[in-house]
């Protein structure tokens, strides 16, 4: 099926450009992912967690090491979910709870995020070494003609879970008792505690539940590598945080557009504007950040109090 | 409003000593007469590594500055030291300028980026501030590698001047000086110090004048102010200070003396090559500025120990722990002593001082 | 009730186990203590009024008997000791508090800060009891699935009242519910407290500066100073005694 509108110049260059927009939607879906992952956090509890990414990590490792016992693929990402909610709980039951909890100085909260990530990126090191720890794809290395180039049905996998995750996410925060729970303390800690809220349970599953995410953004980038290496994620946290402040660090709608706009633009720029190299792959999405945020502080669906010193 | 977890524990004056000022005085002059007598007892490497502590200490300094002191978070300040290092590289090797003028505009550069990054943080929250240093961290490899042409690309630089620059039969015409000044940091003839006590003591006169400045600074007026800054911006904007100055000041400052140890980077190694200031660099800069004590001047001297000589003392098969060692290092010392290693010596003289009067005058004591 | 100057005697309702009796009570803020040793008491069904200055310490009370805040003394409420309880469990325990400012959940909508309110509750009761103050309230009916944020103060002291009243509590503590509020308003949310403390016997216990309309609907009363319980008797008393009615009645 070749696209309708074919430019006189032939179809290689659509395909090419179809290609590369596919390309930039898969990275741009791994980005929103994470972005998603911080967002909640930031939401829930006004802090930045810079161990997302090994968070992430680690969880894709241990999944791997089930794997690597015979476990299939897709059961061991599920299972990553499972680890990162267990440690994105833990963490903030254990460290941040010892400083203070919300009242936390954000200083300090950086300061823990970035121990944890010392350790969770050396410590997956120890563990599993620097041999190659080989994952398939989730959704095979099937293709499907679309738009007349070949696109990954990987890809389209990945978008379809993104969509997922954005719905399944809508449901939990507008209608459950554990979405109000986390909107309320969110909206005026205080208040929740006085009707009765226990805020720090609350919270607690709400970074396990950013965790969960994160080890999914983890999966799928050591799928796209078709391997898990302790680094992968340092360059996507990046990214995702790139995609956060994009798309408005309270919004999670924000931060999901964001990604995809991030890895779009990336790809796009990168691959046809000869002077911004791979080896300046980031500085396109930085760009774009840094242009919305003179115009609009508070990122592109992000509230006034985020944007504001 | 409390922080439960404060960088800095107490006020930045250490209290003076009051009772035996000699003991004090002599303890200082014993540390000096060491400090100074070491180079010649030590072999070469170990003045070498003597010389790392050094400036990972300056570069510390200048992160304990703007994080102990004025409250701002920076996760880049290893791109602003390896600012400094290139630009000592470039102009030293390619265009033959002296080791002091290249240290100058290196201070200049940093203080200008400094500047750069920190003026669009004071709209946007402070959490923004943690996000685009991290930015700058991860993306100044990548630059040093994208401008190879100038740094030299993934190789990075050494001695060698690049094709055009300070060639050889140029130098031999200039005259001995260009010449050896490609040669890196040399004692000169009149000391009869070998190459590494001469850098040695250089950094060493260095690092105790930007100390000294940096302990003028943060007890001077001005030094209040940032601290005023750090604990309520509010109510110091309110009492007449003007915030927006300071902090962005503060940041280029802290910058330069990063940019400091970058300049002390390039002479002690005589190469500067990307993978040398990746985000670790940052990272472990900020370990040895909140080891020690953000909110002190002493606190990044003893962070800086601390990191080099664990890294002198690990073993090689075991470097690998030295991160994980690192990152629980962060965690403790922000839950247990948010105020590193000076916050706890700090609360410890609290307690015995007050110990003491409370022995005096018993029956004040309620 | 014979008439005296400074109400030194507390005028007991016949049936006189108290709900809530406080015994001295020592609370504040790290390092500054405010309240300095206080003791109430507040009988089932009444209304109580805790009258005083800025930085008295009335809100510091209410925080310490909703567990707030750490404090020291002895919080009887009936019978059980809860000093030292966190509010998600003096909420399960019938305490509900009513913070100065309203303490609303801007972003939510009437609906969903009822349905916070609430928490504690089943499903049932829930649903049974958001009728009810919906019918009660009814400007909050009008704007049920507006955002809290976007009323006017009265409103939404109204709507965080009926969110205290969601966990169908014993104990009702007010915070300043005049605040910010213009005088027909507050008289409007004085009513509705009357109101609902003669129908479902809830207990008020509300601190005030507006001392006029406090003792109008309270039954008794103690006057807050620095921290220090300096005066107490019934609302009467207090009203026409001198000392309160120069410094809180402006008289």
């Amino acid at each position: 099926m070749t696209s309708s509108v074919a430019p006189t110049w032939g179809s290689d260059t659509v395909q090419l450009f179809v290609q590369r927009v596919f390309d930039g939607l898969q990275a741009g879906a791994v980005y929103a992912i994470l972005a998603l992952a911080i967002v909640i956090i930031f939401r829930a509890s006004g802090m930045l967690n810079f161990a997302q990414g090994e968070l992430a990590m680690f969880s894709t490792f241990v999944a791997w090491s089930f794997f690597d016992q015979g476990l299939p693929w897709w059961a061991a990402t599920i299972l990553s979910l499972v680890i990162g909610f267990v440690i994105g709980s833990l963490m903030y039951r254990v460290l941040i709870v010892r400083l203070g909890g919300t009242l936390a100085s954000p200083l300090a909260v950086v300061m823990v995020t970035i121990g944890l990530f010392l350790m969770l990126n050396d410590g997956a090191g120890i563990i599993w070494g620097t041999d190659p720890a080989k994952v398939p794809r989730l959704f095979g290395e099937g293709r499907v003609e679309l738009f007349g180039a070949g696109i990954a049905v990987q890809v389209l996998g990945l978008l379809a879970v993104l969509a997922v995750l954005v719905i399944a996410f809508g449901q939990i925060f507008q209608r459950t008792k554990l979405g109000l729970a986390l909107r309320a303390v969110t909206s005026n800690q205080q208040s929740a505690a006085l009707a009765g809220i226990k805020v720090t349970t609350t919270l607690m599953i709400g970074w396990g539940l950013s965790g969960a995410i994160g080890a999914l953004a983890g999966t799928f980038t050591a799928s796209a590598n078709l391997g898990v290496d302790k680094n992968m994620m340092q360059i996507v946290l990046i990214y995702a945080f790139a995609a956060a402040t994009l798309g408005g660090f309270d919004s999670p709608f924000g931060a999901v557009i964001g990604g995809l706009i991030i890895g779009l633009v990336s790809e796009l720029v990168v691959g046809y504007v000869d002077i911004i190299g791979p080896d300046l792959r980031l500085l396109p999405g930085f760009v774009l950040v840094l242009a919305v945020l003179l115009v609009r502080p508070q990122g592109l669906f992000g509230t006034a109090k985020v944007g504001r010193a | 409003m409390t922080d439960s977890a404060d960088v800095s524990v107490s006020s930045p004056v250490d209290p003076p000593a009051r009772n035996v000022p000699w003991l004090r005085v002599g303890s200082w002059v014993v540390f000096a007469v060491v400090v100074v007598m070491l180079p010649q007892q030590l072999a070469s490497a170990e003045v070498n590594r003597l010389s790392e502590v050094m400036y990972v200490a300056v570069a510390a300094l200048g992160l304990a500055l703007l994080t102990g002191y004025n409250g701002q978070i920076s996760l880049g300040h290893g791109a602003f030291l390896g600012l400094g290092a290139y630009v000592t590289m470039i102009l030293t090797v390619d265009y033959g300028t002296s080791y002091a003028v290249a240290g100058l505009v290196a201070v200049i550069a940093a203080f200008v980026l400094g500047v750069v990054v920190g003026l669009p943080a004071l709209r946007i929250t402070g959490i923004y501030l943690a996000l685009v240093t991290l930015a700058l961290a991860t993306l100044f490899p990548q630059i040093a590698i994208r401008f190879g042409d100038i740094t030299g690309g993934s190789v990075g630089r050494g001695l060698l001047p690049r094709d055009g620059y300070g060639d050889s039969a140029l130098i031999e015409e200039i005259g001995r000086r260009r010449f050896l000044r490609t040669q890196g940091f040399r004692a000169p003839d009149w000391t009869g110090l070998a190459d590494d006590q001469w850098r040695y003591y250089v950094f060493l006169v260095i690092a105790v004048l930007v100390f000294l400045l940096v302990r003028n600074l943060v007890n001077s007026r001005v030094g209040r102010g940032l601290v005023a800054i750090r604990d309520n911006e509010t109510a110091a904007e309110v009492a007449g200070v003007e915030v927006s100055r300071y902090k962005v000041v503060t940041f280029g400052l802290s910058a330069s003396l990063a940019a400091i140890g970058g300049w002390m980077f390039a002479v002690l190694n005589n190469a500067v090559s990307p993978t040398s200031f990746t985000i670790a660099l940052s990272i472990t800069l900020l370990v040895a500025a909140v080891l020690g004590g953000a909110g002190s001047i002493i606190g990044p001297i003893i962070g800086s120990l601390i990191i080099v000589g664990v890294r002198e003392v690990v073993p090689e098969d075991s470097q690998r722990y030295t991160q994980v060692i690192f990152g629980a290092v962060l965690i403790l010392v922000m839950i247990v002593a948010p105020g590193g290693i000076m916050g706890v010596y700090r609360q410890l003289k609290g307690r015995l001082a007050r110990a003491r009067a409370t022995r005096r005058a018993p029956s004040a004591t309620t | 009730m014979t008439d005296q100057p400074t109400g030194d005697s507390i005028q007991r309702p016949v049936d006189a186990s108290p709900l809530l009796s406080v015994s001295g009570l020592h609370a504040g803020y790290g390092p500054v203590q405010v309240l300095d040793g206080i003791d109430l008491e507040v009988s089932a069904g009444e209304i109580v009024v805790v009258l005083g200055a800025n930085g008295a310490g009335k809100t510091t009370t209410l925080r310490a008997l909703s567990g707030m805040i750490a404090a020291r003394g002895t919080v009887l409420l009936d019978g059980d000791d809860v000093v030292g309880r966190k509010p998600e469990d003096l909420v399960r325990l019938g305490v509900a508090h009513v913070p100065q400012g309203r303490g609303t959940f801007p972003e939510l909508t009437v609906t969903e800060n009822l349905r916070v309110g609430g928490f504690t509750r089943s499903s049932e009761e829930l649903a049974e009891d958001m009728e009810r103050w919906l019918a009660v309230f009814p400007r909050l009916a009008e704007r049920r699935d507006q955002a809290a944020g976007s009323m006017s103060g009265g409103e939404q002291q109204m709507l965080a009242i009926a969110r205290a009243l969601m966990s169908r509590p014993r104990l009702l503590l007010l915070d300043e519910p005049s605040l910010g509020l213009a005088p027909l308003v507050t008289r409007d949310v004085f009513e509705r407290i009357v109101e609902i403390n003669s129908e479902l016997g809830t207990t008020v216990l509300v601190v005030e500066q507006n001392a006029n309309l406090a003792l109008d609907v309270a039954s008794r009363g103690y006057v807050l100073e620095s921290g220090k319980i300096v005066a107490q008797g019934s609302a009467d008393d207090l009203r026409n005694d001198d000392v309160v009615r120069r410094a809180y009645l402006g008289v």
